[in-house]
Parts: C-alpha cells; sequence; structure tokens
C-alpha cells in the first residue's frame, strides 16, 4: 500500500513538474535575441588582440544595465568574413598600423550601409594610420566630430561633455567622430581617450574606479546607439 | 427581283426623282420595275432590257407565242384561212395581254404638290430665365410666355403641327404645353437647342427658328458655333431680359482644397463683386451643412472686388459639405450668385505609429525601413533598462517617459510591441491598448522576441484574444526558415501592392521562428517558412478585429534580409518594402470588407455620371466574379436609387454600374455582393454632388451674342416688347415638290376589260364557228 503511495506520488511529482518543464522550454530565445561584439582582425600589422579582457567586461555591463541581452564574450572576425555581418557592433582598437584593402574596405562599406555599426578605438598611435585607412572605406565622405549634442552621448548614460577622458595619451580632450550615413552613425571614430583601456579589468590598468565607470558607461551608450539606430 | 436599276441608270430612289422629276411632269412613262422610278424618255425604254434574265424571259416569251400560233393554226383545222386567222391573232392577243399582266407593267404618271414649311419656336427654360428683371417684377420666362401667348406666336407664325415648339436648357425637346414651362434647366446649351429642330425636321423643311433665350450660354458656345448648328437656317433671336448688368453682389471666384488632412488647415480663398453699387459692405458667411464656422465682412468698391480668406482645420475624416454665402445686398436682383458649395473630404492625416521595444537588431532594421516613409510618422519608446521606465526617443532620447495613455494613446492609428514583456508596458496600457483595437480601429502589431513572445507573458493579457494566432506565446524553433508569401498573402490588400516585387524566395533565410499554435478563426496567414519538422508555419499573420487589424510576427530575423552573408541591396529593399506595406495596411483606418467601392471622383456636379467600380473578394480576397452585386445610392433628400452593376469581362471580381446625378448635395453609396445567400461583404462610401451656378454668373442678357447669331444666319434679332413684328419679317414660302405615282397596268380595268373581251371574243367565234 505505502509503494502504492509513494509511486502515485512520484507520478503526480512529474505530472506537477511536466508543465514547468515545458514552459522552461519555452523560454528558449533566438539566438538573434543574443548581443554579441565582433573584433576585427584588421590588416596592417597593429596589434588588433590588445585589451582582451575590455569586451568581456563591457558585454557584462551591457546585460547588467540595459534589457540587451548580451553574450558572455566577443567574435573575432577578418574584414571579408562571411559571418561579419551578423554582429550589429565591430570594434577595432590598436596601437599601431590598420590597413584595409580595397576588398576589405568594400565589406566593411557595405558592412555599415546595411546597417552595421563600426566601432574604432584609438589606443594610442593608431590615428595617423585609421586617418589614412578611412580614406580607403569612405573615400567621398569625411569624419566629423560629433557634437556634445549627439545621440550618443545621451541614449542611455548622459555625457554632456561629449567622450569621456580615460588614458591621456596626446594631451588635450578627446575627440568622438563619425561618418554617417542619412542621419545615422555608422563608424564611431573614439580618439584621445582609450576607451578600451577602460573598459579592461581593473588590475590591468589600474585605472581608477571612476574612469572605468564612465569608459563602461560610454560603451554602453555605444551599443544601445547601435542596437537603437 | 434585284435591288439594282433595270430601267436605265438609276442611282437611288431619292436621287432618281430629284433627276428626273422635271422632264416626267405632265407626261406617262411606261416601266417594267415596280419598285424603280422610269427614265424621262419613252425611246430608251425600247432598248432598255439589259439584264440577261429579262432578254431570257422576253426570248421565251416569244418562243411560247410562235408554239402557241402554231399549235392554234394546227387545231383550227377544219375552219376557214380568214376564220383560222381571226381566231390564231385574238388568242396572240389574249396571251400578250396576259403576258402584260403578269410581268406586271405598269404606267408612271408624272404630278407636283406644294409643302408647308416648318418653323420651331424654342423657349428657354434654363435656371436664368427665373431672374425677375423684366416689367412688373416679371421673371424672364414669365414676360417670354406671356408675349408669346398675347400674341399667338405659334399661330402667327403658321407653325402647322403639334411639336414645334421647344423648350431647352442642356437640351431641346418639343414641348405642347408652353404655359407649364418653368425655368429649372441647370445649364444652357444654345448649340443643342438650335441642332434638335435642324436634326429632326431636316434643313431644307425649316423655314426659319425663333430663339427666345436671354443669351447666356453656359457651355461656352459662339455665335459661330450656334449659328453652325442651324444648318443654313435663319434663326430670328428674341432677346429676354436687360442687357445692362443689374445691381448684384457675385461671390465671384473660390478656391478651396478638395481633400485636406485631418488636424491641417485648408485655406479658402474667395473673391466679392458688386456691380451697380457704391460703397457697400456685406458679411460672408463659412457654414458646414448648417453650422456656421466663421464669418468675415467685406468692403466693396465699384470695381474693386474684396479679397477673402478663410481657413478651418477639420478634425472629423469623411467628405463635408461646406458653404460660401454672402449675405444679399438691399435691392440686389438675384442672390443666386451670392452662395458657392464645395466639398472638401477629410482624410487620414500622416500615419501615426507608436513603436514599443527595446535595443535590439529587429528594432533598429525595423527602423531604418520605417523612418524614411513620408506620411508615416513614428514615435519609439524604448525600454532600455529594468530600473526605470520607457525612453522616449523623439526629438531625443529622454529617460523615463511616461506611454502615451488615453487621448495620447488614441491619436495613433497603430501601435508596435516589439520585443517586451507585458510587465513592462502593465496591464492597464495592455487595456486600452485593447480598447482602442476594438472600440477606435488602433491597429496592432506584435513582434517577434524572446521576452514577449518566447515567453508566456501575454497570455492571459486584454491582447492575448485579439491576436491572430491562437497562443500568445510559443517555443523558438531555431532552424534555417525561408519565408514564403501565401495565396492569401498575395490576393491581402496589405501585400496586394509589393509581393510581386518581393521575391522572397531570393532572400536570406531566417534563423528561426516562434511557434504559435495555429491561426484563429478569420485570421490569415500571409507569409509562411518551412520548419524541417513541422512543414509550413505562419510566419506573418493577420486578423481583423472589427475595423481594426492585429499583425503578429512570428520571428524577430528579418533584419537577416539586410545584414547577412547572403544579404544584398535586393533583399534589403525586400525588408523595407515588406515592412512598409506591412504597417501602413496596419496604420490606415479603412473599412475593408470584401466589397471594396470606388468612384472616378469625390466632386460631381448635377447631370453628371458616377461611375461606380466595385471589387468583390472573397474571405481568401480571391477575386469573385459570380456575385451579384448591388449598388443603392441614398439622394440628400432620403429617397433611393438602385445601380445597376454589371461584371466587367476579363476583369475578375471587377463589377461596375453608373449612375445619373440629379440633385445637389451628399449622397451615399451602399454597395453590397452575395453568392446565393451568402453574404460577401458590403461597402459604403460617399460622394457630394455640386449644383450647376453657371446660370448666375451672368445675369445681364448678352444681347450682343443674340444679334451676332441672328446676323450669321441672315435673320433678325428682336427684343421681347417687339416679337409681334416677327410674324411680318417670317414669310415662309410653301414649297413645291414634284412627285411621280406608277400604276400597274394589270390592276386598271381597261386592262381587264380588254382581257376578257378578248377571252369573250375568242369564245364567241368558236361557238359560232363550230369549234371545240
Amino acid at each position: 500500500m505505502g509503494r502504492r503511495i509513494a509511486l502515485l506520488g512520484l507520478w503526480l511529482l512529474v505530472w506537477a513538474a511536466w508543465p514547468a518543464t515545458h514552459a522552461h522550454a519555452q523560454l528558449a530565445a533566438s539566438p538573434d535575441a543574443e548581443f554579441r561584439i565582433a573584433r576585427l582582425k584588421y590588416g596592417g600589422g597593429g596589434d588588433w588582440y590588445s585589451n582582451r579582457s575590455s569586451l568581456p567586461n563591457l558585454l557584462r555591463a551591457v546585460r547588467e544595465r540595459t534589457t540587451i541581452k548580451a553574450a558572455e564574450s566577443e567574435a573575432v572576425v577578418s574584414p571579408l568574413d562571411p559571418e561579419l555581418s551578423s554582429y550589429p557592433y565591430l570594434y577595432a582598437t590598436g596601437h599601431g598600423m590598420i590597413r584595409f584593402t580595397q576588398q576589405e574596405a568594400a565589406a566593411l562599406r557595405r558592412y555599415m550601409l546595411s546597417g552595421g555599426f563600426f566601432h574604432v578605438d584609438d589606443n594610442f598611435g593608431m590615428d595617423p594610420h585609421f586617418r589614412q585607412a578611412v580614406k580607403t572605406l569612405f573615400p567621398d565622405r569625411d569624419l566629423v566630430e560629433l557634437p556634445y549634442s549627439h545621440e550618443v552621448y545621451h541614449c542611455f548614460y548622459q555625457f554632456p561633455q561629449g567622450l569621456p577622458k580615460i588614458h591621456e595619451h596626446y594631451g588635450g580632450p578627446p575627440h568622438g567622430y563619425g561618418i554617417l550615413d542619412q542621419g545615422r552613425v555608422v563608424l564611431f571614430y573614439s580618439y584621445n581617450t582609450d576607451l578600451g583601456d577602460g573598459w579592461e579589468s581593473p588590475e590591468v590598468h589600474n585605472d581608477p574606479p571612476d574612469k572605468r565607470e564612465a569608459a563602461l558607461r560610454m560603451g554602453v551608450n555605444l551599443v544601445v546607439y547601435a542596437l537603437s539606430h | 427581283m434585284g435591288a439594282g436599276p433595270r430601267w436605265g441608270p438609276l442611282e437611288g430612289a431619292r436621287r432618281a426623282y430629284r433627276l428626273r422629276a422635271a422632264p416626267l411632269r405632265g407626261r406617262f412613262a411606261l416601266c417594267y420595275n415596280p419598285g424603280e422610278r422610269p427614265n424621262a424618255a419613252l425611246s430608251q425604254l425600247v432598248r432598255l432590257p439589259q439584264s440577261p434574265f429579262i432578254l431570257a424571259v422576253a426570248v421565251l416569251a416569244a418562243l411560247v407565242a410562235l408554239g402557241l400560233v402554231a399549235l392554234s393554226w394546227r387545231t383550227l383545222a377544219g375552219l376557214s384561212r380568214p376564220q383560222r386567222l381571226a381566231l390564231t391573232a385574238g388568242r396572240l392577243l389574249l396571251f400578250a395581254v396576259a403576258a402584260v399582266g403578269v410581268a406586271d407593267l405598269g404606267v408612271w404618271r408624272a404630278s407636283s404638290h406644294t409643302l408647308q414649311p416648318y418653323l420651331a419656336l424654342l423657349i428657354d427654360a434654363s435656371q436664368s430665365m427665373s431672374i425677375a428683371d423684366e416689367a412688373g417684377g416679371q421673371t424672364r420666362l414669365e414676360a417670354a410666355l406671356a408675349q408669346c401667348q398675347a400674341q399667338r406666336l405659334p399661330d402667327q407664325l403658321g407653325t402647322r403641327a403639334a411639336g414645334l415648339t421647344y423648350s431647352f436648357a442642356e437640351a431641346a425637346h418639343p414641348t405642347q404645353n408652353m404655359e407649364r414651362l418653368q425655368a429649372k434647366g441647370q445649364r444652357t446649351d444654345l448649340v443643342a437647342a438650335v441642332s434638335a429642330p435642324v436634326e429632326q425636321i431636316g434643313p431644307q423643311d425649316l423655314a426659319a427658328l425663333v430663339l427666345v433665350c436671354d443669351g447666356q450660354d453656359t457651355e461656352g458656345a459662339s455665335a459661330a458655333d450656334i449659328a453652325g448648328a442651324a444648318q443654313g437656317v435663319p434663326v430670328y433671336t428674341v432677346g429676354v431680359g436687360k442687357p445692362e448688368r443689374p445691381r448684384d453682389l457675385e461671390l465671384a471666384q473660390m478656391l478651396a482644397p478638395k481633400e485636406v488632412a485631418r488636424g491641417e488647415q485648408a485655406v479658402i480663398a474667395a473673391q466679392l463683386r458688386a456691380y451697380g453699387y457704391q460703397r457697400v459692405r456685406t458679411r460672408v458667411l463659412l457654414r458646414r451643412g448648417d453650422e456656421r464656422i466663421e464669418a468675415r465682412a467685406a468692403e466693396l468698391s465699384p470695381g474693386q472686388p474684396a479679397r477673402l480668406q478663410f481657413r478651418l482645420t477639420p478634425r472629423e475624416l469623411g467628405l463635408f459639405r461646406y458653404s460660401l454665402r454672402a449675405e444679399p445686398l438691399a435691392d440686389e436682383l438675384s442672390s443666386r450668385n451670392n452662395e458657392r458649395n464645395f466639398f472638401l473630404r477629410v482624410t487620414q492625416a500622416d500615419r501615426k505609429v507608436l513603436v514599443l521595444d527595446r535595443p535590439r537588431q529587429e528594432f533598429a532594421a525595423l527602423r531604418r525601413a520605417l523612418e524614411p516613409v513620408e506620411k508615416l510618422s513614428l514615435t519609439i519608446y524604448l525600454k532600455k533598462d529594468r530600473a526605470s521606465g520607457f525612453w522616449r526617443e523623439q526629438p531625443s532620447p529622454q529617460k523615463d517617459q511616461p506611454l502615451p495613455r488615453g487621448d495620447k494613446l488614441a491619436q495613433y492609428d497603430a501601435v508596435i510591441i516589439g520585443d517586451l514583456a507585458s510587465a513592462d508596458l502593465g496591464r492597464e496600457v495592455l487595456a486600452e491598448i485593447a480598447s482602442l483595437v476594438r472600440s477606435k480601429g488602433l491597429g496592432l502589431a506584435l513582434l517577434g522576441g524572446p521576452q514577449g513572445m518566447g515567453k508566456v507573458t501575454y497570455a492571459g493579457t486584454p491582447l492575448a484574444d485579439l491576436l491572430p494566432f491562437s497562443a500568445a506565446a510559443g517555443s523558438y524553433q531555431a532552424a534555417a526558415a525561408q519565408a514564403r508569401i501565401s495565396q492569401a498573402g498575395q490576393n491581402h490588400p496589405a501585400l496586394a501592392a509589393v509581393h510581386g516585387d518581393l521575391n522572397l524566395g531570393s532572400l536570406p533565410a531566417l534563423a528561426g521562428l516562434y511557434a504559435l499554435g495555429s491561426l484563429r478563426p478569420g485570421a490569415q496567414a500571409l507569409l509562411t517558412a518551412n520548419l524541417p519538422a513541422r512543414g509550413a508555419v505562419p510566419l506573418v499573420a493577420v486578423r481583423r478585429v472589427g475595423s481594426a487589424k492585429v499583425l503578429a510576427v512570428a520571428t524577430d530575423s528579418t533584419w537577416r534580409w539586410v545584414r547577412s552573408e547572403h544579404a544584398g541591396e535586393q533583399s534589403a529593399a525586400a525588408h523595407a518594402a515588406l515592412w512598409r506595406a506591412l504597417i501602413w495596411w496596419l496604420a490606415t483606418i479603412e473599412a475593408e470588407h470584401g466589397v471594396l467601392v470606388q468612384l472616378d471622383r469625390d466632386t460631381y456636379t448635377v447631370g453628371d455620371a458616377v461611375r461606380i467600380v466595385v471589387t468583390v473578394r472573397d474571405q481568401d480576397f480571391a477575386p469573385v466574379s459570380d456575385a451579384q452585386v448591388t449598388a443603392v445610392v441614398q439622394r440628400p433628400d432620403g429617397a433611393k436609387d438602385q445601380v445597376n452593376c454589371y461584371a466587367v469581362p476579363d476583369a475578375s471580381g471587377r463589377y461596375e454600374g453608373t449612375y445619373r446625378t440629379g440633385a445637389d448635395g451628399t449622397h451615399k453609396l451602399t454597395v453590397k455582393a452575395q453568392r446565393g445567400a451568402a453574404d460577401l461583404g458590403s461597402a459604403a462610401r460617399e460622394f457630394a454632388v455640386e449644383p450647376q451656378v453657371e446660370e448666375f454668373r451672368h445675369p445681364e442678357m448678352n444681347r450682343g451674342l443674340l444679334e451676332d447669331v441672328a446676323r450669321r444666319t441672315r435673320a433678325a434679332y428682336l427684343p421681347l416688347s417687339r416679337v409681334a413684328e416677327l410674324p411680318k419679317l417670317i414669310q415662309p414660302q410653301p414649297r413645291r415638290i414634284a412627285s411621280a405615282e406608277r400604276t400597274g397596268l394589270a390592276h386598271t380595268r381597261p386592262y381587264l376589260l380588254l382581257f376578257l373581251a378578248l377571252a369573250a371574243l375568242d369564245w364567241g367565234l368558236r361557238r359560232r364557228w363550230g369549234v371545240g
């Protein structure tokens, strides 16, 4: 008798648990719902791989602070990688040379004009090379400095003075440049601030918490902007 | 006999008659063919048999005659030679007389008689003849009729048959009750008026036309046009009314838009003129139906028109009749030209769409597709973080903005709910949205995403019952899914304009979709996608809820058509076209049944034909070609007219009918379609009919035109007061008509007597001489 009662109880337990299991299955999300940043493995010899802990930290901040379901780690793509177009946010950083072949430039240009967002973050020493490379990307367009009133500085956190200064490289204030297509920023170039440094884990550069926080906040803004425009 | 001439080169009865009547007068001619007229000269008759048939008959008759002579000679062998000769000659003569009868030879007799020519009296019965500027305050028509009757004009002019008095306005019609005429014609067409008797009687039989009118032609005809229509018949013109412009206030010009978007300003410009007054003041009122909208004062000086502008901002959708009326001045002859009406269709303004979503790829792609669309106004609220409320994105991102509620929410034509949990919106907002969907026809779209469609958060909410799917949430099926347009989608109005260009088969595959269960009754899948284990499942589904439209998109991967490995310009264009079509359809407030009715325009003038085009589709939006379509037009006075609508060959599901407008005002058209006993739906729309006011544009009598017409037709112009002189001026000459009458010989008494006499003679001689 006791055995029967035990079996019945087990069956009831399974029966009661099944809808929950089924409901859980419904929670399975589309892979398209997951946001992942792609790091650009560019040519020219520059250290595209620098600031290794930066993007996971930024993704964590995005995940924790916004409604964006961000992945834990970044992807790495080259300009001609077919997977490039699957990522809404493409990130490039480094200290030196960056160069695009015509084919690569065409692929990147197509990526940006079809809705992708390309963030280039000067990690000190990249500026002259990138300014050269951007002419390959958009021969007919110029980088323009975005005003402090632009949405990228206000779409989540407020940056009334524009880009935050994270690292002192060249001296002077930081600058946020953009290339726009139909009013949308398709390429954002952060210069003389080194956001990636600020996104790194605290022990890497020993940045003060407020600098790291400012960098992460600006990063969150850029991600929110990319996914809402 | 054949139709061709037998006796000479006749070219038809009428022409032959004219050519040969004169030579025949008072003489006789012999002819053969009873259907034709004779040649003039008898000498021609001798050599006339021209047809081989006639020749053969003649030869045959001669042979028969010879045979008859031979037979007779032999059978009379017992008689003397003189007796045989006499009997044979008599029988030959009898045969000849019988042959004449069989051949129906006849005689023509030429004669002539006189014909009394016709005179047509044409009396203007258009509205301008109601202007009372004749002596004693009579209207023009009253004065014209009084004069015509006092002078017994029809009798005096010598008209000899009923139907020669015409009344005219837009057209001319014979009238027998001149005294009952009323000045109601909405237009005056003098060319049509003059043409009618000329064409009915013929110019050769018309001695003259008498045109009694005020000389105002609303069709813009010149004196040359009118004189040309008379085809050489003299047109005596009798002017009614005063040639000087009377004291009058005229709303000379008005410019008003035919259509304005709801909430936008319409400007109506008007120009007011006064004649015969010094400085005067009046007021001009703008009304919609009986409702007074605005009044403006106007001051007028001689030769100086007053220009006025009115502005109105309509708030209701529909077709409305407005009137602009200047208050009449003292002693003004007619106030009919003080007013002008116009119809204004108030249409939906920019489609206002509220987008509620969160930052994500699918939203960004949707925004890029929709923002460039003109007349589609997006208001975007994004849920960017869990801790705070929504961000309103325009004009610049603002944190913690309350979602539109109440009247603000009601201003939108459609709401798009992206990937949000129901809790993000709150039950009250959802209840308001659901209420507006049901009551106001607010369009609703629910888009795929893990937070909304991927969870069960909308089950049990007020939105759940509105969706096209049986479930508000479903498990995500991750698989390369190729979107396809369904048969219903091809016929559906949402995609009708774009499905031919979408070419969905060439688009990159979607990453997967949410399985939302079966479609609810009445819902339709416009797009489907194939899943490996489940086959075709609905991807984009729509459903009507009352007048509202509800759309569900069971994926969050359409951005892959814009930016993915296999995406290109074509697929990006398809993405934009699909979303634009879907959201435009969703946000368009329009009754959309199985029946769609279209008119060739919105506004007509009295007398115009309204072309009604009806398209009938069944529940699957497939064209229906075997429907019974009934159209009913309700006039402004409430009376109803039925209009027959017929299926258009080779135009599947299309029916057409025509309605002739008779009264001014707003007309309501209702169209119903049935197939057997099944009701396929109905549609209704309004159209406006404007009155003809051209009759009063120029209230003075146009003496110059009437004089010119008379001069060009070699007739004379007379004012109405001198109409008694007309009989002296018009002296119609009787016309002499020559004719020829035919009498068949066989039908004459002498012929019969001759035949009987010959037969009796033969019988008598044979009896006397003892021949059997």
